[in-house]
């Protein structure tokens, strides 16, 4: 008996998505994830663009982690330019990127995925029987909020980013309020960690390669990406040489691989790579975690403990820096190429661009953290599949959503919206 | 509307998303949305119908046979519909690509074969009736909940008149970009944002769209005279406004 499975849409962000599975006589026969994206055309929409324009279109590659678009795409242009932004500006774009990871990962935790183990079907049902959890939410949220309001002017599309430093430096007063709220919100986040670490997840693990960038802290990396389990350690600039993007039949999204294997990045493999970067607090939250490494799920509980880590990483700053007014190094563009990556919520985002003599760019090529994680997110699927073939039908769709989820694939992949044809 | 809550949707063509984060980031949006009977929202439900909507908020542009299709099937079965965020309104970043269709796109496109339903990037008007819109890249969200408010009061709030330079700092003042001789889109751009960027020393991109009657050949002349080419200044114009459909004089608003 041949039974297919076709999960219609497992719509977007910035992404439109469906599953099609195949099972015969019990065996999985073919799991497929392709992406029907709109016509988007982002490295067509950024070709020609003068360079102080650029980081506010790549921004707008996604809703949900623009700030960390916005911050890679300076750091290549200034990488392509040859300038070296200051300290100050590096600390600052580290807090704006923690700001959007946590945005990021608490709309994802509690709107997205928390109702799947609470058996609601959505967070505003879970608001009326779990208010407390809707509470800690709704604060973390708006924690993430302020920290990207006031470094980057509004809790979306940053505009104070520019390459060679920030438009506008918040003031002392600003940054003192912004620590007060953080103190405030740290138990809030411990909670939530121990909730997230504590979540019946299904059983499930299949061993796979986690890439991350190397911390200089936890939150500020270096240009080399690492990978668990090896001693390999791989420039940035020479990211395209191992990690391979290809297109799939059917598929408007590039799909990305390493030496012809998948990979997993995001906030599991931010923590298995940079363990020893994390605090002590956080150290002892991923203990119980740490046993099911080969998880995917435990990227849901690593994004809570990166919520806490974040939180604690702010106050860590803002109580050991005292910030200045300081304008933007001038920007003399020139003839070039410029790499640069960052850690996004999902995981390590390229941006590569180059430059003709006026500033003004001639070729892109971006490479996103869900684009590296379809293809081990499919094969996890492949492999979860025979655990769940004997449950119910809506049983079967919600732990394969379960599984999507615990990607956080540019979120509204994972939203609760999966149409799923049995035939 | 009497006892029962107006049927509420938000439905999102081609474009990041950015307007329904902006919605879901808003502080209070339990509290906000406890009014309406939320039909359609993917980024917060599981079960999303196309229902008959009292308010139907639609997001991004439209640049698929599909799309096209969708829009009319739930401009059908509306009574009011918004066009939320720059790309809805007047094409924003997506339309982007209209601008540059001509040049070496097809490079660009992920599967080629999957073109053949693509159309021009489109704001949601080109297809049917607008009856309201909010700006700004993302839509700001006290605009958001004020329209909310008022919508429930059946009185819908008027349209901010006039570009951003009436509410920026920088007006009249040395500190005025265009007085700096720096390229700057505001006296283009459809005012109420409190000339947020501006303020935060940053040009105006025109993310609001083009105001009414906005004199774009006499401002572009300005910039040319300080020596900034045209190609670039249309570069910087067309991250916003669709070159190829909008001319600027639409929006009746």
């Amino acid at each position: 008996m041949v039974t297919k499975i076709n999960i219609d849409h497992i719509t977007k962000i910035e992404g439109h998505a469906k599953l099609h599975i195949k099972i015969d006589k019990g065996v999985v026969k073919k799991v497929s994830l392709d992406i029907f994206e709109g016509s988007r055309y982002f490295e067509g929409i950024l070709k020609d663009k003068h360079f102080e324009d650029v980081n506010h279109v790549a921004s707008r590659i996604c809703g949900i982690c623009s700030p960390v678009h916005g911050i890679t795409s300076v750091k290549a242009t200034e990488k392509a330019f040859g300038i070296v932004p200051s300290e100050q500006t590096q600390i600052l774009r580290e807090l704006l990127n923690i700001g959007g990871t946590i945005q990021s990962h608490v709309v994802h935790l509690y709107f997205l995925t928390l109702p799947d183990y609470t058996g609601h079907s959505n967070a505003v049902e879970m608001a009326q029987t779990h208010p407390d959890h809707i509470r800690c939410a709704l604060k973390l949220k708006q924690f993430g909020n302020d920290i990207v309001q006031l470094i980057g002017g509004r809790t979306i599309h940053p505009y104070t980013l520019a390459p060679g430093g920030f438009t506008r430096i918040p003031s002392e007063d600003e940054f003192k309020k912004l620590l007060k709220t953080a103190k405030s919100c740290l138990d809030d986040a411990k909670k939530s960690a121990e909730l997230f670490c504590g979540l019946p997840y299904p059983e499930f693990e299949r061993k796979t390669k986690h890439f991350a960038l190397k911390g200089k802290c936890y939150f500020c990396y270096n240009d080399i990406v690492k990978c668990t389990g090896s001693n390999e350690c791989i420039p940035v600039p020479n990211y395209e040489a191992h990690f391979k993007e290809f297109f799939k039949q059917g598929s408007t999204a590039e799909f990305a691989k390493k030496d012809e294997k998948a990979y997993m990045v995001g906030a599991w493999s931010r923590i298995l790579n940079n363990m020893d970067l994390l605090s002590k607090e956080s150290k002892e939250l991923v203990r119980c975690i740490l046993p099911r490494k080969f998880s995917p799920f435990m990227n849901n509980p690593a994004q809570a403990v990166e919520v806490f880590e974040g939180i604690s990483q702010v106050i860590d700053i803002l109580e050991s820096t005292s910030f200045h007014n300081e304008k933007p190094i001038e920007v003399k563009p020139r003839a070039g190429t410029g790499i640069a990556a960052s850690e996004a919520p999902r995981g390590i985002v390229f941006h590569k661009y180059r430059y003709n003599k006026s500033g003004v760019t001639d070729f892109i090529n971006i490479t996103t953290p869900t684009t590296q994680n379809l293809p081990n997110l499919e094969e996890d699927i492949k492999h979860f599949l025979p655990s769940i073939l004997n449950k119910p039908k809506e049983k079967m769709q919600l732990e394969i959503e379960k599984l999507i989820r615990a990607y956080d694939p540019c979120i509204s992949c994972a939203t609760h919206f999966l149409k799923i044809i049995f035939d | 509307m009497g006892d029962k809550k107006p049927v509420l949707g938000i439905v999102s063509f081609s474009c990041d998303q950015g307007c329904q984060f902006a919605v879901l980031f808003i502080n209070n949006i339990f509290e906000v949305l406890k009014k309406f009977d939320v039909q359609y929202f993917h980024l917060l439900k599981e079960k999303n119908r196309e229902a008959k909507f009292d308010l139907i908020f639609v997001e991004g542009a439209v640049t698929t046979k599909k799309e096209i299709e969708k829009l009319k099937r739930i401009r059908k079965q509306s009574k009011f519909l918004v066009a939320l965020g720059a790309c809805a309104a007047h094409g924003g970043v997506p339309a982007m690509r209209n601008f540059i269709e001509n040049k070496d796109l097809k490079k660009y496109v992920y599967n080629q074969h999957l073109l053949k339903d693509s159309v021009s990037a489109a704001p949601v008007e080109k297809y049917v009736k607008v009856d309201y819109y909010l700006y700004g890249c993302p839509v700001i969200q006290e605009e958001f909940v004020g329209f909310l408010d008022a919508f429930l009061k059946k009185k819908l709030p008027e349209q901010f008149k006039g570009p951003v330079c009436l509410e920026c700092p920088r007006r009249g003042k040395p500190e005025c970009f265009l007085r700096q001789k720096i390229v700057c889109l505001g006296a283009l751009t459809r005012g109420g944002c409190s000339a947020i960027c501006p303020k935060s020393n940053f040009p105006c991109m025109l993310c609001r769209g083009p105001l009414p009657g906005a004199n774009f050949t006499s401002e572009i002349k300005l910039f040319e005279s300080w020596g900034v080419s045209e190609e670039e200044i249309l570069e910087k114009i067309s991250v916003f406004k669709n070159i190829e459909v909008d001319d600027g004089n639409k929006n009746k608003h």
